[in-house]
């Protein structure tokens, strides 16, 4: 596959107009709401495709079609997962979220109760969440670049972080957006493309192409038996949960709620974006199943999250599979740079305007601040995607939904919906949801045994959600009930203007 | 705006159902999910999966009409004011 043309053509011409938009966009962006939120410019038709650009990550394409190609009917699990979050998303946070907050989902967490403690947890969570996205997405782009342009992957992986400080340091929120809509764009023509490729060959019927899948496999029934990729209910039903609550309280997809006008363009924006990646999923399941028919059985170069590149190959040849490894690699490189301003956002707004400065510090220390943020988070994102190059990283892509539903998505919908939520139950809730997400993990097989080497996990499970959610929900429950202080008082009392706010806006 | 937030926490429940639901089937290897439903390939894991993400198609649709139906209502109120 080395040295594919049209690859490095795509890939050169991705990178230019991307550093383009960012030439531009650091033209038009001046103060604090232009570099964290656009300046509240972006149209819903526009923000829903950048939502859907930083949620099909490579992990989407890649990942789910293989788990077709390699396993067989499992493959449903990743396709309905990767849709289950957003109509909740859509549904219970989204104008809410947009009608309490400014820049980041703290605001909404820091409005009635005590904002220091709250957004230093939110930080943490957030750094936990895109910290994890990111080496993931780094170790990803580095083995793909490193396959596709016989690249050394340390360079690969430089290159990818390197290009990411510099569309955030420069273009801000406007620049991640815009390539953000790119790279959706770019995503949905060429697998709509291999669609149409896909029912040339098979003809107009999902039916011919799964019975083309089960003639190729050399078990059919096994292929079409579930149950091969989670191994028990327990780690079923965590996934489930996690993929269901975790899309609402992913960090860099809320900072998009507040890159529209309004309360009404941010529920449009989920609308459009649901839709957008409701269609791709469906697409996912038609080629996910043509790959399982077209490809040989046997070990694929480059790995089995390799599949879509070689059905790229199977459907088009060299051509696209070069449109399809350059639009790849664009689909990490746009997530990156969503995943780093989050990242920084969490350290410039949350951590030094509002713990540290006590919301005293200007705008220009602020974007400053989280400029500096950006070159040093990236500095050791590439240092730990280079440390972690040769290890099991899949539980880096699971880490982040965990925590995202056991600790921001639960504070959050308490906040917006409970008004007996005090600061104490929600630090004492939050900080259990997230010791018991990450610390489990730690504790399964896929860190404990296949990272540190131990014989046996001591979390006999794969997921945690179903543990860590009801234990954080359940510990905020019980602080805030027996909170009697005066300040708790105070949070409960605040509860109908917040509501009020929430609803109407402002 | 107290039925879009009924309907808002209904929608989520079924789609926090349907999402558990289908992943325990699915992992327990429930015998009746790899039976044909349609043509000669189908399966009924298959035809629940399609149905899911349509469910949640749908739902976005029925939440985003009631949704702009309140907002209606609230320009209204606003002018008229």
């Amino acid at each position: 596959m080395g040295g594919n043309p049209v690859a490095a053509s795509i890939f050169a011409a991705f990178v230019t107009a991307t550093l383009g938009i960012t030439y531009w966009a650091n033209r038009r962006s001046a103060g604090a709401k232009d570099f964290y939120a656009a300046g509240g410019r972006i149209t819903p038709r526009q923000n829903g495709l950048a939502i859907a650009g930083d949620y099909l990550s490579a992990a989407s394409f890649l990942g789910t079609i293989s788990v077709f190609a390699s396993i067989g009917t499992d493959g449903l699990l990743y396709a309905v997962g990767a849709v289950a979050g957003w109509p909740i998303a859509t549904f219970l946070v989204g104008e809410r979220l947009r009608n309490l907050g400014r820049y980041t989902f703290s605001d909404a967490l820091g409005y009635r109760l005590a904002e220091r403690p709250v957004r230093l947890l939110a930080a943490v969570s957030t750094l936990c969440i895109t910290g994890c996205y990111l080496v993931a997405q780094l170790v990803g782009a580095g083995t793909l670049v490193q396959i596709l342009f016989n690249v050394p992957y340390a360079h690969a992986v430089v290159l990818v972080g390197a290009l990411m400080m510099i569309y955030v340091l420069f273009g801000g929120m406007v620049a991640t957006t815009w390539i953000q809509i790119v790279k959706a764009s770019l995503l949905l023509i060429t697998s709509l493309a291999m669609v149409l490729l896909v029912l040339r060959h098979f003809g107009p019927s999902l039916d011919s192409v799964i019975g083309g899948a089960l003639s190729a496999s050399p078990d059919p029934s096994r292929f079409l038996r579930s149950g091969q990729l989670v191994p028990d209910g327990v780690s079923a039903v965590s996934l489930g949960l996690a993929f269901a609550l975790g899309p609402a309280g992913l960090p860099h997809v809320l900072m998009r709620f507040f890159t529209v006008k309004d309360a009404q363009s941010a529920r449009q924006s989920l609308s459009y974006a649901t839709t957008i990646i409701a269609l791709f999923q469906l697409v996912v399941i038609l080629l996910g199943y043509a790959a399982a028919a077209l490809l040989p059985t046997g070990p694929l170069p480059g790995g089995h999250n390799m599949a879509a590149i070689h059905l790229a190959n199977a459907l088009g040849g060299e051509t696209l599979l070069g449109i399809a490894a350059a639009v790849t690699f664009a689909t990490i490189l746009a997530v990156v740079s969503g995943l780093m301003l989050a990242a920084a956002s969490a350290v410039s707004h949350d951590l030094y305007k509002h713990v540290w400065k006590r919301g005293r510090a200007t705008e220009a220390a602020e974007i400053r601040i989280s400029r500096g943020a950006t070159v040093l988070l990236g500095i050791i994102a590439v240092y730990a995607a280079i440390l972690f190059q040769h290890e099991n990283i899949g539980f880096l892509a699971t880490l982040p939904l965990v925590v995202a539903a056991s600790v921001n998505s639960a504070m959050l919908i308490l906040t917006m919906y409970w008004r007996g939520l005090t600061t104490r139950g929600a630090l004492a809730g939050g900080v259990t949801g997230l010791i018991l997400s990450v610390g489990l993990i730690v504790l399964s097989r896929g860190v404990w045994v296949d990272v540190l080497g131990h014989a046996h996990a001591v979390f006999p499970y794969v997921y945690p959600t179903l543990f860590s959610l009801p234990a954080a929900l359940l510990v905020a429950f019980v602080v805030s009930l027996t909170d009697r202080s005066l300040r708790g008082r105070g949070e409960r009392q605040a509860f109908d203007a917040q509501f009020t706010l929430s609803e109407r806006g402002p | 705006m107290r039925r879009q937030r009924v309907l808002a926490w209904l929608l989520s429940i079924l789609t926090l159902t349907m999402t558990v639901g289908f992943f325990a089937m699915m992992t327990l290897a429930a015998p009746l999910l790899s039976r044909v439903a349609f043509g000669r390939s189908v399966t009924i894991a298959n035809a629940a999966a399609l149905a899911i993400i349509l469910v949640f198609l749908a739902s976005i649709a029925l939440f985003g009409w009631q949704a702009g139906r309140i907002d209606q209502q609230l320009s209204d109120a606003r002018k008229q004011r």
